[in-house]
């Protein structure tokens, strides 16, 4: 298990450098001088690739970030039982999250 | 430097002490001194009840490995001019249990070592003498880090042996590469499994502590880090 | 070893660490800032999908105090520096894995060469958002 999830925190790493980067660069650093607002999200979720971009984001950012936390847990002593229930509690937030994420990504688009 | 040294070193006797102490000594300097012999010079003319390690006197044993002036390092092979200073603090390695002064417990290191199999173990199949050319790019970086002498530096300057009692440490992890990377060995696949887990190679966070500390000058987490390429690798179906 | 002696080694251990080592120091502020933006990250997400789902008028008064107010401007700023350390430091991190780097003296010079880059990177953008 250790090593599958060890290459996808570098794999996620790399996909991180980039998306991060022109997230930040698009929607935190808006040109514009008034701040954005929902009718500019809901123009820019329109196009699948941008939704599906914001999408991916969220599931590798989460990833990245539980997967670092998991192994903080680890480095510190800790008995069988524990690793099992924090792992457990670690993907439920994960899946949490990220399906809350996406439900609010959605939201924005009429079905 | 003909001005004495000023040393605070470390006592802890659990037959007498509630707690550990430091005592203080003022120790006359001599050409070349090491700090092995700031401790003999303490112990002969001082207080004959400090207890420490030392054997070779040469750096080849091992035993006189002591945090000295904030890292580990070999006695005999620390100058006391080397520290630049005059005032030097001198504790047993941190990261083990302490039997008494300056002397720990090197238990918890050997079981480590010892799990890893730290021996070559001949395949029964081999008729000829060399199968592997000792210059050959097969042989990788094994033969730079050969030389350990199971000091403890490294061990005792990793925080993952400190946070983490299960961890491996990079001794053991140094040495199961030597003989994993080694073609003519027969249980590396077996080897592998064994540094393939929470408390192997994954706790290794390239800090480089103990590649710092070595006096060998080995670099464990070199080691470290090819030890992960060939855990990942297995599990693509390569065993390299 | 008699039982004095092994009453005795488990009596007391130094937690004593090496505190002028680069590599572990930029272990530290990796794992800080990663902790640090992992509680954003969630933070963010929540407050965002929660906006978004409020409707538009809950969500373009949220967005203009988060991308009006001075406050908030300071910390998109530590943000930025926490996302550019956390980041420099992972591409470090990623050289060892592929195996670029890994000595002693190497991976010294590759912190602080990233962290040179960091500080042009985070000026540049600070300026930035200073309307500069």
């Amino acid at each position: 298990m250790h090593a599958w999830t060890w290459v996808l925190q570098r794999v996620s790493a790399v996909i991180l450098i980039i998306a991060v980067g022109l997230h930040i660069g698009f929607l935190h650093f808006s040109n514009t001088a008034e701040p954005l607002n929902y009718g500019e999200i809901v123009v820019r979720l329109k196009t699948p690739v941008l939704i599906v971009f914001d999408i991916l984001l969220l599931i590798f950012g989460l990833y990245h970030a539980l997967y670092g936390l998991y192994s903080v847990f680890l480095d510190f002593d800790s008995g069988k039982k524990e690793r099992v229930v924090v792992l457990g509690l670690l993907v439920c937030v994960g899946l949490g999250i990220v399906g809350f994420g996406i439900f609010g990504l959605l939201s924005t688009r009429s079905l | 430097m003909s001005k004495p040294l000023q040393v605070k070193v470390f006592r802890f006797n659990p037959e007498s002490d509630v707690a550990p102490k430091f005592d203080d000594f003022e120790v006359p300097v001599f050409d070349n001194m090491a700090v092995l012999d700031v401790v003999i010079h303490i112990q002969n003319y001082l207080d004959r009840t400090l207890s420490f390690r030392f054997s070779c006197r040469i750096g080849m044993c091992g035993s006189c490995a002591m945090y000295v002036n904030g890292r580990a390092r070999l006695a005999c092979r620390t100058q006391v001019s080397s520290l630049k200073t005059r005032d030097i603090t001198i504790m047993p390695l941190p990261n083990f249990p302490i039997i008494r002064d300056l002397v720990v417990d090197m238990e918890p290191f050997f079981d480590k070592w010892k799990k890893i199999k730290p021996y070559y173990v001949p395949r029964r199949e081999m008729d000829e003498p060399v199968t592997v050319q000792p210059n050959s790019n097969e042989r990788e970086f094994i033969d730079d880090m050969l030389d350990c002498i199971t000091c403890g530096c490294c061990y005792s300057a990793c925080s993952m042996v400190a946070t983490n009692k299960d961890y491996l440490g990079p001794a053991a992890l140094n040495r199961a590469y030597t003989l994993i990377a080694d073609k003519r060995d027969a249980i590396r696949v077996e080897r592998l499994k064994v540094v393939d887990r929470s408390y192997g190679v994954w706790r290794c966070h390239t800090q480089f502590n103990c590649a710092e500390v070595c006096p060998k000058n080995i670099v464990p987490t070199r080691s470290i880090q090819n030890l992960k390429r060939r855990c990942v690798l297995k599990k693509f179906g390569k065993f390299k | 070893m008699s039982n004095t002696h092994v009453i005795s080694a488990n009596a007391f251990r130094t937690r004593s660490q090496m505190w002028d080592a680069t590599g572990m120091w930029a272990w530290i502020l990796h794992r800080i800032t990663g902790l640090g933006l992992v509680f954003y990250i969630i933070l963010h997400t929540i407050l965002m999908a929660g906006s978004l789902l409020s409707g538009k008028e809950d969500f373009d008064s949220t967005l203009s105090i988060l991308m009006g107010h001075p406050l908030f401007e300071f910390l998109d700023i530590l943000l930025l520096g926490t996302v550019f350390y956390h980041g420099l430091n992972g591409i470090r991190i990623l050289l060892f894995d592929i195996g670029i780097g890994v000595r002693v003296r190497t991976q010294k010079s590759l912190f602080w060469i990233f962290m040179g880059v960091g500080a042009i990177l985070w000026s540049w953008s600070i300026l930035l958002k200073l309307g500069w």
